[in-house]
């Protein structure tokens, strides 16, 4: 199948009353594991809200399948792009199986209920994340790891062709956040998605990833190929 | 025991409490007199229809209502200390009550209940519009909150300077009561209910996700601003209608969600609503048997231990809540 184009930031400024970076300009393709390298506060966080919709950019234009991500309804949008932000509530006593259910919510009638194909989607979504067995737990009792998969298995129900995920390894153990990686880049092969993963892994990174999106933290931005990248000054930060 | 299954004893509980509703009261009879005399016009058949009757809608009425907008209150401001009394709504009906009995603010036959209707609707109008100016739902809380504050500080001026006897009247509407309620009444009360419940039950997406965060609801594709305000409207409808209906209830609509979270342990609002209806249903037919005691009294008398023993027996104990 040729890749095509799934996600494509054109001359894009993202910051909030400043702007953070300088013109961005990429083509996500499906299939890739893009991964997001940057020091802290540069802009990866919001540009990754930008991409998603839920930030307007300062400037220029992001499409989403060839569509402007603005003329998306909000329902349509969450059928196309998922995201996974590690900084959003808990409700502790909800069940594995009840969170993952909620990334079903944008194919829900109003009344919220699940049909056979939402309980299939669920059902798939565990079994990728390795979490059948925890599907009855609730998330109070989860480790870190675990919850991350969690978090993860919510956005896989979801069904979309476009993850963003924002720093899910944050917290995680070295075979935690290898079988993250080796996940998500199966995901992106297999369901043929185009993936963006901030992390500060940087060695992982380098592993596992097709592209690099590289902050240079002076504002400029690139997506490269991952030796070019590692060998550009974009990431001369990792140095030191 | 299934889902359904508690569902359906609780509704049998309901039935249960509305017979002996109608069975149990001051003036003492058989049933068994009543259907040999066969006469519709009788003083047994007067009290049941018009006087008991009425008492068992009120109650089963008031506390589906008030369940279901605590319920979705607390859900909304992610606060499992809000209820129908933060939003400052009973302080408005309260304030127009107040209005009519202390100040003798009557235009001709200006009645206590469109009086209550007026400040209650005043109220959340006032709590509607900030709430534009407001993306956040805990300032709105806050707003809500405000509001209250300066209505009953009304109120107690009002109070202040009345004489005793519309003080005493005033005080005993503010204690509650089922009896208010007049057979005619009860399709408007009905209606009121109908058209709160059916705003909140389609929000139903909104509620099962909005205690995870506003920027969580909005990435499932559901709009936050439009949800929030149809629940906010929903649980005003309720609100207000109820305590124009039976004086402002304290602690229902606090308390009953919390019962339901204990009982069926989950957070998923499809099962939440309809047991909060059925639960509210039964406490507040429950507390109702003795309509010689003030309401409110009873309600935080015999309901407050209820409440400890659902909490104490649930999985709710020593769990810290926290943030990922």
């Amino acid at each position: 199948m040729d890749k095509q184009i799934f996600l494509k930031a054109t001359d894009v400024i993202v910051g909030y009353q400043k702007p953070l970076t300088s013109k961005i300009n990429f083509n996500g393709y499906s299939g890739e594991l893009i991964c997001v390298l940057g020091p802290n506060g540069t802009g990866k966080s919001t540009l990754l809200k930008s991409l998603a919709g839920l930030v307007s950019p300062l400037s220029g234009s992001i499409d989403l399948l060839r569509k402007p991500i603005k003329d998306y309804s909000l329902k349509e949008r969450a059928q196309n792009l998922a995201t996974v932000f590690m900084a959003h509530l808990l409700i502790p006593e909800m069940t594995v199986r009840e969170y993952v259910s909620l990334g079903r919510t944008p194919y829900a009638g109003f009344l919220d209920a699940r049909s056979e194909a939402d309980i299939l989607a669920i059902q798939k979504a565990l079994e990728d994340t390795r979490l059948t067995d925890f599907a009855e737990r609730p998330m109070y009792a989860l480790s870190d790891g675990e919850r991350s998969r969690v978090f993860i298995a919510r956005a896989l129900a979801q069904e979309v062709k476009v993850l963003l995920l924002d720093e899910p390894m944050a917290f995680l153990d070295v075979p935690n956040t290898l079988f993250l990686f080796d996940l998500l880049k199966k995901i992106a092969r297999t369901k043929s998605n185009t993936i963006f993963l901030s992390t500060h892994n940087v060695d992982y990174a380098k592993r596992f990833a097709d592209r690099i999106l590289a902050f240079d933290g002076k504002g400029h931005v690139s997506l490269m190929d991952v030796n070019t990248a590692f060998e550009s000054e974009f990431l001369q930060w990792i140095q030191g | 025991m299934s889902l359904y299954l508690r569902l359906f004893f609780l509704f049998l509980l309901v039935i249960f409490f509305s017979g002996l509703t109608m069975i149990l009261g001051p003036a003492s009879f058989s049933f068994h007199e009543l259907f040999v005399s066969g006469d519709l016009n009788s003083f047994y058949s007067k009290v049941l229809l018009e006087l008991r009757l009425p008492r068992v809608f009120a109650a089963v009425f008031a506390g589906a209502a008030l369940s279901v907008a605590g319920l979705s209150l607390q859900s909304v401001f992610r606060n499992p200390l809000a209820g129908p009394f933060v939003l400052g709504i009973s302080s408005g009906a309260s304030l127009g009550v107040a209005l009519v009995l202390l100040a003798g603010f009557s235009y001709g036959s200006l009645g206590l209940f469109p009086a209550a209707a007026i400040g209650a609707f005043a109220v959340t109008l006032l709590v509607l519009m900030f709430s534009r100016f407001f993306e956040s739902s805990s300032m709105l809380l806050v707003v809500g909150l405000m509001i209250s504050y300066i209505v009953d500080a009304c109120i107690t001026l009002l109070m202040h300077f009345s004489e005793a006897e519309s003080l005493r009247s005033y005080v005993a509407w503010g204690m509650g009561s089922f009896s208010r309620l007049t057979l005619p009444s009860v399709p408007s009360f009905f209606m009121a209910l109908v058209i709160g419940l059916s705003l909140i039950l389609f929000s139903m997406r909104y509620l099962n996700a909005v205690r995870l965060g506003d920027e969580f609801v909005k990435g499932l594709g559901l709009s936050v601003r439009l949800y929030q305000t149809l629940v906010l409207i929903g649980a005003s409808v309720l609100t207000a209608t109820t305590t124009v209906f039976c004086g402002p209830i304290a602690f229902l609509g606090l308390a009953v969600p919390h019962i339901a979270f204990a009982l069926f342990k989950t957070s998923n609002h499809r099962v939440l609503i309809p047991a909060s209806i059925l639960i509210g249903a039964n406490l507040s037919l429950c507390v109702g048997l003795l309509p010689q005691i003030p309401l409110n009294a009873m309600m935080s008398l015999f309901g407050v231990p209820v409440v400890f023993w659902v909490l104490l027996s649930s999985r709710y104990r020593k769990k810290e809540s926290f943030y990922g």
